[in-house]
């Protein structure tokens, strides 16, 4: 089949931002499809911004084609004007390298980021024409395989991918194509293909696994009913990042993407072990890349792209132990090119602010802080180990340094909160917004200070301390967020806050077992798509699902699970053992902290003998930052 | 961006600007204006040609654009001025350039200026565009001769342009120096000359507009590809690239 270019030209002059829909960008790489084996579309169930800020995605599109048997292309969800002017005129989903329909490749990857995309998975294969479910597809049909941190539970997915792969990409992508490749010179069957990449470590094929419930909605038992399926599913884990493929010829976008830079992974995993983190237990063990490599990449990253500001990435960037001098190098060496350096994600304190007075020279464009939770006693409880000194002592450094504006991240219906704990949470900004205004006194400055706050609600993980625990009901959400709302107000002070819809409907996917499947296709059939954007989520929509399925969706989003449980990802390991979990959930609630493993303590989670692997930090300056 | 001609305040070394012609064909007629700058930028960096940066906190290339083009015209013959810190060979930094652009994007010619150049926005007064015109059954000659015929002899085309300030009447006609029929095989084009810069501007999908509203041609059916030809100054009464 092929796409009609005529057709698709005039759909193109009628949709918002077409440079989205036809890909051209530099370092996009084009290969004839008849020469190679293998045929790839990588597939990002959002709009191309975002999927295009993806880290992941640009990974596994260089590993992949740096092969010659293998050709790997992009897409992602269409924006809802172009989705329906696609649909109405019969134009499928396609890849944007070549403008071939997504249903000619072999292999579609799906990047799974976010429960909240999961309708736009359902769209994407649907106007590809291929069948939603995975029980539904024939042997020529496309392998549907999928990834990213959300598959951590994969449950509510597993009608419809075909094969799973848990953990980082780059150690397993290429085993996955040889499997493909090989059975497909063997002429294997689908089910003979499955089979076979069950057998890699690492990747999980739902079909091969039978779930069986009590009454309640309890899981009875999860057994894997095929020889080649393993329990658990352990993930897959990069040993060394120095030795790991890395992009240095990005895609570059024609058009503004959400992280508009060159992006440079410092190191990957966090031991700070906040206890509400997901990304902190399944990232582990921290793994840093060496600065002479963090530099030498820098340097062929921002020649490859022409961008002018790189970002060190990480989940705490502050933490990287040679942060100082990598940004110092980097900001010497491409000075006179305007190049410019970010640190996204900085800790609590006044070393954070330091840095990035250093690299933000003149761009103040504002400084996040993420206390979490707004006492002492909650911040242990959730393991933060920041303080109220800290808060202080970091905003007093950021407005003495000439920044002027100020966001703090909490989280409300956190396990043991209490009205005092919102109370904290009220007191710590105005105290950091008194704290701006004497500071902008002292320095002279008439520009009155700002401190803007950002209240997400909690959402319970998979594979975290707290998966146990419930969401707080919605009722009891909006009237914490109401309290919020009266007592946060007056001049400098802002309050955002999210709906609480959306953050319910994400706890029930997050800690939803694969009963939801029927509920995700329901939802998608009544037309939800884009559930992550405000604009589009209809939460209305979905309800009908849960009731025709006779699923209440309080007992995944409100209900408060015994350890003893059989969790719906119970077969699927991160590494961090389920007794370090029980304990950390045990601790938190006595308020004991844990210690971050790198200041020596181990605190036996599991990872390094479970996965055989070691915290690789580079040796010098991390034991003064980790203080 | 900085205007042509502008005292160098905030840099202290002294800059050459480099006029550049180039194409924005291909894919590259689906980006927005701002998105064209900001490729130019990028392919200037990847050739580590020795692009001249703004002074301040927050450094940025001095570069400069001939008018913007709408999202899905391409274009033979845009403008930049790219200012430099020091004088290139102009061929060698076009090949250079054209190495590093994406595919659509290509330099066919380029000059360095002599300072105090004005500055593109302030010289182009004209632009010519052809329009393919495309059907679902075979678009015929004689129609479309007919249509332009019609177009050219009326004494005014009023259009409405909504605008942040309200409804805007404007005229088309006087500022539709030419248009004329083109055809090869069998494709027919339309190409026309008009008013394009501050003194009076005709966008290229009025032109599309006024072409399908005059009959002659069946409008649902019809679609154009338009491509702007060229860019123009006027010396002497007669129309000039912006050299």
């Amino acid at each position: 089949m092929e796409i009609d270019s005529r057709l698709l030209e005039k759909i193109l002059m009628n949709v918002e931002k077409p440079i989205r829909y036809v890909g051209g960008e530099w370092n996009a790489t084009r290969k004839r499809h008849n020469d190679v084996d293998v045929k790839v579309l990588l597939a990002f169930p959002d709009t191309y911004e975002i999927g295009m800020s993806h880290l992941g995605l640009r990974i596994l599109y260089s590993i992949l084609n740096r092969r010659d048997d293998v050709v790997c292309e992009r897409t992602f969800m269409p924006w809802i004007d172009m989705y329906g002017a696609m649909r109405s005129s019969g134009i499928p989903l396609y890849s944007l390298e070549s403008c071939v329909p997504a249903g000619d490749f072999d292999i579609l990857g799906f990047s799974l980021q976010y429960e909240l995309s999961y309708t736009n998975v359902l769209a994407m294969l649907d106007l590809a024409g291929i069948p939603i479910l995975t029980s539904d597809r024939g042997e020529d049909e496309p392998l549907i395989i999928a990834g990213g941190p959300s598959v951590y539970n994969p449950e509510p997915m597993a009608d419809f991918i075909d094969a799973i792969l848990i953990g980082e990409g780059e150690d397993a992508i290429e085993e996955i194509v040889d499997v493909y490749k090989d059975a497909k010179a063997k002429g294997m069957s689908r089910l003979e293909l499955l089979q076979n990449l069950a057998g890699i470590s690492g990747v999980y094929v739902p079909s091969f696994y039978r779930v069986s419930y009590f009454s309640d909605g309890r899981i009875k038992e999860i057994e894997p009913t095929n020889p080649a399926a393993s329990y658990p599913v352990k993930k897959r884990v990069v040993r060394d990042l120095n030795q790991a493929e890395y992009p240095a010829r990005v895609v570059t976008p024609l058009t503004e993407i959400v992280h508009d830079r060159a992006v440079l992974e410092v190191f990957r995993g966090c031991a700070r072990g906040c206890r509400f983190c997901q990304a902190g237990m399944v990232y582990r063990p921290v793994r840093e890349r060496a600065p002479d490599k963090v530099l030498e990449l820098a340097e062929a990253i921002l020649k490859n792209t022409g961008y002018d500001e790189i970002s060190l990435m990480s989940l705490s960037s502050a933490d990287y132990s040679h942060v100082r001098d990598v940004c110092s190098s980097l900001l010497d060496k491409h000075r006179d090119m305007g190049i410019s350096v970010s640190l996204p994600s900085l800790r609590v304190d006044s070393f954070s602010v330091d840095l990035a007075k250093e690299v933000q020279k003149g761009r103040r464009t504002g400084l996040t802080f993420a206390p979490e939770a707004g006492t002492q006693r909650l911040r242990n409880v959730i393991n933060k180990g920041v303080t109220h000194d800290d808060l202080i002592h970091a905003a007093t450094a950021a407005f003495s340094e000439g920044w002027h504006s100020l966001k703090l991240y909490f989280m409300i219906g956190l396990p043991t909160e209490t009205e005092d704990d919102l109370k904290g949470i009220v007191d710590m900004a105005k105290e950091t917004l008194a704290c701006g205004r004497r500071e902008l006194r002292q320095a002279g400055v008439r520009k009155a200070p700002e401190v803007t706050v950002s209240v997400a609600s909690f959402v319970p993980k998979a594979h975290t301390p707290f998966q146990w625990q419930p969401q707080l009901p919605r009722e009891e959400l909006v009237r914490r967020q109401a309290y919020l709302k009266k007592h946060l107000r007056g001049k400098g002070l802002k309050l955002r806050w999210h709906d609480v819809d959306t953050s319910f409907l994400e706890v029930v996917l997050s800690r939803g077992s694969r009963r939801l499947g029927p509920v995700i296709e329901a939802a998608y059939r009544r037309g939800c798509k884009f559930d992550a954007w405000d604009s589009e989520f209809d939460f209305d929509k979905w309800m009908p699902g849960f009731r025709c399925a006779d699923i209440s969706p309080e007992f995944y989003g409100n209900t408060k699970w015994e350890y003893g449980d059989i969790l719906p990802w119970d077969h699927i390991s991160c590494g961090v053992s389920k007794e370090f979990l029980t304990q950390e959930a045990e601790r938190a609630l006595s308020g004991v902290l844990t210690p971050d493993c790198r200041s020596g303590l181990c605190s036996d989670c599991g990872v390094c003998g479970n996965l055989e692997v070691s915290p690789k930090v580079m040796s010098g300056a991390w034991k003064e930052v980790s203080e | 961006m900085t205007a042509m001609g502008e005292p160098l305040h905030d840099c202290q070394v002294p800059t050459c600007t480099w006029r550049i012609r180039i194409t924005k064909t291909g894919v590259t007629k689906y980006m927005s204006h701002l998105d064209f700058v900001r490729t130019i930028e990028r392919s200037v960096r990847r050739a580590e040609l020795p692009i001249a940066l703004s002074g301040g906190f927050n450094p940025r290339p001095r570069m400069s654009f001939s008018p913007a083009l709408p999202v899905g015209v391409s274009s033979n013959s845009e403008f930049a001025d790219i200012l430099l810190k020091e004088s290139v060979d102009v061929n060698e930094a076009s090949l250079r350039l054209n190495q590093f652009s994406p595919a659509g994007m290509r330099v066919t010619s380029s000059r360095m200026l002599p300072p105090n150049t004005p500055a593109l926005s302030a010289i182009i007064q004209a632009a010519s565009y052809r329009l393919e015109l495309h059907g679902e059954t075979e678009v015929r000659l004689n129609c479309v001769l007919t249509t332009i015929d019609t177009i050219l002899e009326r004494d005014s085309i009023p259009v409405e342009r909504v605008t942040p300030k309200g409804i805007r009447r404007l005229d088309l006609r006087p500022l539709i120096y030419e248009m004329r029929v083109e055809a090869h095989n069998s494709l027919v084009s339309v190409y026309a000359t008009v008013a394009s810069g501050s003194q009076g501007n005709v966008r290229p999908f009025d032109l599309a507009e006024v072409i399908l509203e005059s009959g002659g041609i069946e409008n649902g059916g019809v679609f154009m590809d338009i491509t702007r030809e060229g860019l123009y100054t006027f010396r002497d009464g007669k129309l000039c690239l912006p050299w």
